[in-house]
């Protein structure tokens, strides 16, 4: 069997469009996040989103609301102008605190919002916070004591 | 036979336009929805959601957690899925037809081939070509092992196809400003350099020109012997000297066909087996 050259890109083109058309019709086409974070599985915790699965496209108003931090806080912490808070985006933090001795980026996010609320977070990584957020996390009283020995540990001098 | 011919090559020419300019105003959209402007035709997707080898670059995450690496979605992981279904009927005919990437550096190769129009794409010694042209396995290799490894999409880093189509955002790693760069001066004296030494992608996809259904093929019985189809291949192919082109480098774009520039009727053709005397469709 031969075929013309038209007709292969012809056959293509409706693989590509029919195998679209399906696979949207079906819920399986996304191209963008859910920017619904993975939940604890932890007994006490069970059911909360997990801080580790914040995305560098999350905006804090979007933080604010999944994780219920308080956007003037998380503008606070993180150096941002209040007015801007809520259309900012976690990955453009590093470019705020690019001359900062520590990376200050979207690690820094997620450490936040688990030690604000005492959720766990693995100590094992190496994450900084600035000193507004640290001094804003020291005020919370579900910081637990060993993120409280942490937070003394990785906190960046930014002011 | 030349109105033929000239139907085979805007169907491509079109094809590959209308594929790079799609390519390019769903970047440009992305962006101005980030800025916060909307354009209400275009989806809100990265390049990333529209790139099938992002899709593989993800094979082993999605083995292993049931998810998929960072700034990957299923729209990549359905897109690659169809270009394997594409490939078995047709061999690399993304690369030949699809990739604006592909079509880029033929674009610029155009500029080489009116500067070097005797040299142009033979500047590589044969031995040497022959032999950088299993690099991109390598390539291949390196970035599935890393991407499994980190989760992350390591390959953006110095992937010149993203900063191309991303070249006005903040987005884009020096290093693949710099790759771009590289591969674009390549081009003005390789043809489709990307593709032939560094292309992940194509490396995967020039696996199923072994074992396409539809495959490129000379009669040698009506073959004149004028080596047109050689002189034309972009990855410097000898179709003249083979029946079948399973050559784990062709990307399927028929340029050698008797469509486009084989001067005798029904010798290289596209087809499921050797012989027969007319198209079937």
């Amino acid at each position: 069997m031969k075929i013309k050259s038209q007709t292969t890109i012809i056959i293509t083109v409706c693989i590509v469009l029919v195998g679209i058309g399906l696979t949207s019709a079906f819920g399986l086409w996304t191209t963008q996040s859910t920017k619904i974070p993975d939940k604890l599985s932890q007994t006490e915790n069970f059911q909360k989103y997990d801080p580790a699965d914040i995305r560098g496209s999350y905006t804090f108003s979007e933080i604010s609301d999944l994780f219920n931090v308080p956007i003037d806080d998380l503008a606070a912490a993180f150096s941002v102008n209040q007015n801007d808070a809520k259309e900012f985006k976690c990955k453009d933090l590093e470019k705020i605190f690019s001359n900062a001795p520590n990376e200050i980026g979207i690690g820094s996010v997620r450490m936040f919002v688990a030690f604000y609320h005492g959720l766990p977070y693995d100590l094992n990584e190496t994450t900084y916070v600035p000193d507004h957020a640290a001094q804003i996390l020291k005020q919370q009283s579900s910081i637990t004591p060993e993120q409280l020995s942490y937070l003394e540990r990785h906190t960046v001098a930014t002011s | 036979m030349k109105i033929k011919k000239s139907k085979a090559r805007t169907a491509r020419t079109i094809t590959r336009i209308s594929v790079f300019v799609i390519v390019f105003l769903i970047s440009i959209s992305k962006w101005l929805s980030e800025q916060g402007f909307k354009i209400p035709v275009l989806p809100d997707a990265s390049l990333h959601a529209i790139c099938p080898f992002g899709g593989v670059a993800t094979i082993y995450e999605f083995a292993t957690s049931g998810d998929f690496i960072q700034k990957i979605h299923s729209s990549a992981f359905i897109l690659m899925i169809l270009g394997v279904i594409v490939a078995i009927l047709f061999g690399a005919i993304f690369c030949g037809y699809i990739c604006p990437f592909g079509s880029f550096q033929e674009w610029i190769g155009k500029i080489g081939g009116k500067l070097f129009p005797k040299k142009y794409n033979h500047f590589v010694p044969k031995k040497l070509d022959h032999l950088l042209r299993y690099l991109r396995y390598g390539v291949l290799a390196m970035v599935l092992y890393n991407t499994a490894v980190t989760a992350k999409l390591v390959f953006q880093a110095v992937d010149p196809y993203y900063a191309l189509f991303n070249f006005f955002t903040n987005e884009v790693a020096v290093t693949a400003y710099i790759a771009l760069g590289v591969i674009t001066v390549l081009s003005l004296f390789i043809e489709r350099p990307w593709c032939k030494y560094f292309c992940p992608y194509g490396a995967l996809l020039g696996l199923f020109n072994l074992i396409s259904i539809f495959k490129i093929r000379r009669n040698k019985n009506t073959c004149i012997g004028c080596k047109q189809c050689d002189n034309t291949c972009p990855m410097n192919i000898e179709v003249s000297n083979t029946n079948t082109v399973k050559n784990h480098q062709c990307i399927s774009c028929h340029q050698c066909t008797s469509e486009m520039v084989c001067p005798v009727q029904n010798t290289v053709t596209i087809s499921t087996k050797e012989g027969g005397d007319s198209f079937e469709n």
